[in-house]
């Protein structure tokens, strides 16, 4: 089993990015969840992964992030073992109830850009995620995917990754508790905090394919 | 950043060469390292109290693996010590798994 390690490249234009996306609007939570999104960012070098807040009446934010990979060295026979998406964190909030942060799928217009309409492309099946508990706002956040997640590496291309809230991911009715002003979600670096050891990253264990040998007939000398 | 910066980031680490080091009860080696395209290929042993970590067949690749570690507020060039910090995070990920 090798073990790959791959960090998006910082900015846009160039293979992969990352950034967050944004709905910031005044209104319902349902609302909220279907937003088409209005601001985005893939040039921050620190910030939001995904957040939500609240105004004086209403909730006000919702932030969602998305990540892309280069993973086009994994041949497209290999068994992938295992996949860990790595965010480093530096900080939390839980002012209106804890909720996980989820990794899903993002199907972005553009794999070396993130755009205000990229906030609608993620997905609602979690691929792993990781408890407000223990989030570290200090280190990386290691969550293994899932075999929906592994599924999700493109072996050969890039694997685009998105990041939500549990609440947000669920698509229902809030799950906290409602109050005016207040904040729940996670930041960390993106790798616009060019080229250091606290970039984004996905690890990919995996072994490269081949067909196994078959024996369809033994003969041994001298007997059996 | 393109192809070409993304291999000279890879270069960077590849000009550390072979190096060990210990760090919280693992002895790690890099035997080998050289660039497999714009990515740094690296072959490293890693041990943990007396124990040889199942690192596979030890292959770690990168691509576009970083150069710069924090230092304080700010951030300097260091490839062997982004190196060795990146080596040692995937030894302990692969440790957990």
């Amino acid at each position: 089993m090798t073990t790959l390690t791959v960090y998006p490249d910082a900015g846009s234009g160039s293979t992969t990015c990352d950034g967050y996306m944004a709905a910031s609007e005044h209104q319902i939570w349902a609302n909220m969840l279907a937003d088409s999104g209005n601001s985005s960012d893939d040039n921050d070098s620190s910030g939001v992964f995904c957040t939500t807040k609240t105004d004086q009446d209403d909730f006000w934010t919702l932030y969602r992030s998305g990540f892309t990979f280069d993973t086009s060295s994994i041949s497209g026979g290999a068994t992938i073992d295992s996949a860990t998406l790595s965010l480093y964190g530096t900080a939390k909030l839980n002012e209106l109830g804890s909720t996980p942060l989820h990794v899903a799928s993002f199907n972005p217009s553009l794999n070396n850009d993130i755009v205000n309409a990229d906030f609608a492309q993620l997905g609602s099946t979690t691929f792993g995620n990781i408890a407000y508990a223990a989030y570290s706002t200090s280190a990386y956040n290691d969550i293994t995917l899932n075999a929906s997640g592994e599924a999700a590496i493109n072996k050969g291309g890039i694997t685009r990754l998105g990041v939500r809230l549990g609440w947000d991911l669920d698509g229902g009715s809030f799950g906290g508790s409602w109050d005016a002003e207040k904040e729940t979600g996670y930041s960390g670096y993106y790798a616009d905090q060019t080229g250091t050891t606290n970039d984004p990253k996905l690890v990919v264990v995996y072994g490269e394919g081949g067909i196994a040998p078959h024996i369809h007939h033994l003969k041994m000398a001298g007997g059996l | 950043m393109d192809a070409n910066g993304r291999a000279k980031k890879s270069a960077a680490l590849v000009a550390v060469g072979s190096v060990g080091w210990t760090v919280n009860d693992y002895s790690i080696l890099v035997t080998n390292s050289r660039l497999e395209g714009e990515m740094l290929r690296l072959k490293v042993i890693a041990i943990h109290k007396g124990v040889r970590v199942d690192l596979g067949d030890g292959i770690f690749l990168y691509q576009n693996p970083p150069t710069m570690v924090p230092d304080g507020p700010i951030l300097r060039e260091d490839p062997e010590s982004a190196l060795k910090q990146i080596v040692y995070e995937t030894v302990l990920l692969r440790a957990r798994s």
